[in-house]
């Protein structure tokens, strides 16, 4: 079991796939597994719907998730009803997720389960915290497709990153492909002593000056760019995005003189849409991108097999990943 | 009859009262919302006699502690009233309907012991130990839920088996076993529950005005709330202000001047210059009267106030025109469910502001004074606002306003507030004050335009 001596250094866990079908399911359950008899006190949830048998989006059919006796889980009232395992409730929101009320429970014996958590960030945080009443030392929280925002290291710890044949057929855009998605999730965090301050602030552009003092430039959204061109360097080369940042912001910044001072800080990496060409140019003409929060990382985990039927060598595909990333690569299915 | 979640929208400054509320309960916050207005005497008075008992426990400081456990446990207790109708009406409940009432009796047990050393004549609670103990067979005395093997020795053998079965047959097999007695206790425990409904129920009302009380209590300590008395002739206010206006003025280091005011059963008319809080008194004795109807204590120094059974209101701000009514059409239909419930022997208070203020001088004049000598025959307690001279009352009153101060002060729109003294003076003439083109150049309004209007004034 080569990663769990790494994972239990911390308290919560969201795997996040580079794509549907990279193997995340499978990768949780193996971690379940492996700490079945661990002594320690797992608890397990998802972002929004999840656990089905069959996969919403391609209608291949997905391993479910397999819970043992005293884990904890975290379903909407739709999916609770519908387990065939026997749970013992904690705890009923009061709050309504689309599909009923979130409860929280713990397995009385061993099952398979379809389960939806919580439906946004902030309550799944809330949830995590909360989870410490009943001892959890782990949380595990299975991030869906395009909510990568589980990931934020705000919400969650740590993190396993999932790739495979289903982000690509091709073993070097594959490769080129999650080591993009690497190299933004390891952004360089910016060290300062106003990080509690910036994480605060709920909108628009900010400048950190070289006396470190925190300036709001009036521009609400990096999508409002446009319109206040002339303000952006008024305050000095160093920019804080509270929000998003798109390729526009960019573009923008790299064909202005002051590009090679240029440091435009995110909250953490999930705040990042750009596409890889865009943040290579910028890179390349000199600006850099740093973080406030950076995830722990933990591994890659890989699947070579695509719904398509596609079956990658998984041992040229862990060493090819391994060059470009450097950081331990598994393939859950060939580890037994 | 309308709710408080109703009047919350259309009250000025009630929004303000209960965004301030802290409530703890969802119960508490579902009971408050779909409250009426307290009509009847009786009930009223149990309710303040109630509010001010919680009132005094909450502003004892030795009490802090126990306050603060109890809000606690009522952050708990959330509204399971369709859980307990399930049971009432004799459905199977499933196990998340069985953990909320376990978790319900549980901290209905809590408050119980917190609040045993008091003595509380609202608040009493039933015992619910006998249904934690239906639901609680291991007797751990934790708020969780399932279908424990403590109720029935052959679950607890099937469930041992189960876990040891060789094949995924065999134990695919035993787990619909174990289902199909796990639903006979589940329908055996319904019914023993089903002997509880009425106590289940009267505490989880209870639970609920509890939260509702320290709500309040906590409320009116935060801003210097008056118990009031219920009286028969005539509503007294000393010292009366309003709350939402007087946080914003403090907030900016200034004052809101309290005001004396008595409504009769008759009208009392009130004149004034502009800008010289004659909405805002109105609006303010409105959301009191609400407020003492709701069961709160009142935002006034001293408070006699008569119970009625409709309080009507003619003040401004409708947003009747996006129903294709003119702000004329709506006063009128204002006044006249006025008049038709004063005609039917309701008691009202009524609550005017300005009335016939869009239509024609004349004419307005005319209405004006047949709504004072209609609401005067009909013996309505009423308050009217009026720009009108030559209105004729039995009582009326003029905002003092901005007297005896010299030319060359230099007021302006900022500092207005400063030299408008708002309390009420008795007054017998019949002319009201003519001070709005005073008050239009303290605005700051173009000077042309001032000195026309001046030329004009002095052409009447």
């Amino acid at each position: 079991m080569p990663f769990l001596k790494e994972i239990l250094k911390y308290k919560s866990l969201s795997i996040i796939g580079t794509e549907k079908n990279t193997g995340k399911t499978e990768c949780l359950n193996y971690i379940i597994q492996s700490l079945k008899n661990s002594n320690k006190t797992i608890a397990i949830t998802s972002i929004g719907i999840d656990g089905e048998s069959v996969d919403a989006v391609t209608e291949t059919p997905k391993p479910e998730i397999e819970i043992y006796k005293n884990n904890i889980f975290l379903s909407s009232e739709k999916h609770f009803l519908q387990k065939q395992i026997t749970a013992e409730i904690l705890d009923v929101s009061e709050k309504q997720t689309s599909l009923g009320r979130l409860i929280t429970a713990r397995a009385m014996d061993t099952g398979k389960l379809i389960f939806s958590g919580p439906p946004d960030t902030k309550w799944l945080k809330e949830e995590i915290q909360n989870s410490q009443k009943y001892g959890v030392d782990l949380f595990l929280v299975d991030g869906a497709l395009s909510r990568k925002s589980t990931a934020s290291p705000s919400v969650t710890e740590s993190m396993i990153l999932t790739t495979g044949a289903a982000l690509s057929a091709n073993i070097p855009t594959l490769v080129k492909k999650t080591k993009f998605i690497c190299d933004l999730i390891e952004l360089p965090v910016f060290e300062t002593n106003l990080t509690n301050e910036l994480l605060q602030i709920k909108n628009g552009l900010w400048a950190i000056d070289s006396d470190n003092i925190i300036h709001d430039l009036d521009i609400k959204s990096t999508l409002l760019l446009d319109k206040a061109k002339d303000k952006l360097y008024s305050k000095g080369c160093v920019i804080f995005a509270s929000g998003i940042i798109t390729n526009n912001i960019l573009e923008f910044m790299r064909i202005q003189k002051n590009i090679k001072e240029t440091i435009l800080i995110v909250k953490d990496f999930t705040k990042i849409f750009v596409s890889q060409e865009k943040y290579n140019s910028f890179t390349k003409a000199g600006g850099k991108i740093m973080v406030l929060l950076k995830p722990n990382l933990i591994s890659i985990c890989v699947n070579p097999w695509s719904p398509r039927g596609i079956v990658l060598d998984s041992q040229k595909l862990r060493e090819e990943l391994f060059k470009a990333i450097n950081l331990p690569i598994y393939d859950i299915k060939a580890l037994d | 009859m309308k709710s408080f979640r109703k009047y919350i929208s259309e009250i000025a400054g009630l929004r303000f009262v209960y965004e301030n509320l802290e409530l703890n309960s969802s119960a508490g916050r579902k009971k408050l919302l779909k409250s009426q207005l307290f009509t009847k005497e009786f009930e009223l008075t149990v309710n303040i006699q109630a509010l001010s008992e919680i009132y005094d426990f909450i502003q004892d400081k030795k009490n802090k502690k126990i306050v603060s456990d109890i809000c606690t446990t009522l952050n708990q207790v959330n509204d399971i009233s369709a859980s307990i109708n399930n049971i009432r009406f004799n459905r199977v409940s499933d196990d998340i309907e069985l953990f909320e009432i376990k978790k319900f009796c549980i901290n209905s047990q809590k408050i119980l012991k917190q609040i045993s050393p008091f003595d509380f004549s609202l608040i009493l609670l039933h015992d619910l130990s006998e249904v934690i103990t239906i639901l609680d067979p291991q007797n751990t005395g934790i708020p969780a839920f399932y279908i424990y093997s403590d109720y029935s020795p052959e679950l607890a053998q099937l469930r041992k088996e189960k876990d040891k079965a060789k094949t995924p047959e065999e134990a695919e097999n035993l787990r619909l076993k174990c289902v199909e007695i796990e639903d006979k206790i589940r329908e055996n425990l319904s019914k023993q529950l089903a002997n509880y409904v009425n106590k289940l129920e009267y505490n989880l009302n209870r639970l609920a005005d509890f939260d509702i009380l320290i709500a309040k209590a906590k409320f009116a300590v935060k801003f210097r709330l008056t118990e009031p008395k219920i009286t028969k002739e005539k509503t007294i206010y000393k010292g009366l202000f309003n709350p939402q206006i007087k946080t914003i003025l403090e907030s900016q280091n200034k004052n809101f001047q309290a005001i004396d005011i008595e409504i009769f059963p008759f009208p009392t008319l009130i004149t004034g210059a502009n800008m010289s809080g004659k909405s805002v008194l109105l609006k303010t004795v409105a959301l009191s009267q609400f407020m003492f109807q709701f069961g709160f204590f009142v935002p006034t120094q001293n408070a006699e106030i008569i119970l009625v059974e409709e309080i009507l209101l003619n003040i401004g701000d409708n947003q009747d025109e996006l129903n294709g009514l003119s702000s004329f059409a709506v006063e009128i239909l204002n006044i006249n469910k006025i008049i038709s419930h004063a005609k039917s022997g309701k008691k009202i208070l009524a609550l005017i502001d300005e009335p016939a203020r869009t239509t024609n001088p004349d004419e307005g004049k005319a209405i004006a004074n047949a709504i004072v000598e209609i609401l005067t025959e009909l013996k309505v307690n009423s308050l009217i606002c009026t720009h009108y001279s030559g209105i004729k009352a039995n009582k009326k009153l003029r905002v003092k306003g901005l007297q005896n101060i010299s030319d060359n002060e230099n007021i302006n729109i900022e500092n207005i507030n400063d030299f408008m003294d708002y309390s009420l003076i008795q007054v017998d003439e019949e002319k009201a004050p003519a001070e709005a083109i005073r008050i239009a150049e303290i605005l700051g309004a173009d000077k042309d335009f001032i000195e026309k209007a001046k030329k004009e004034v002095n052409n009447i």
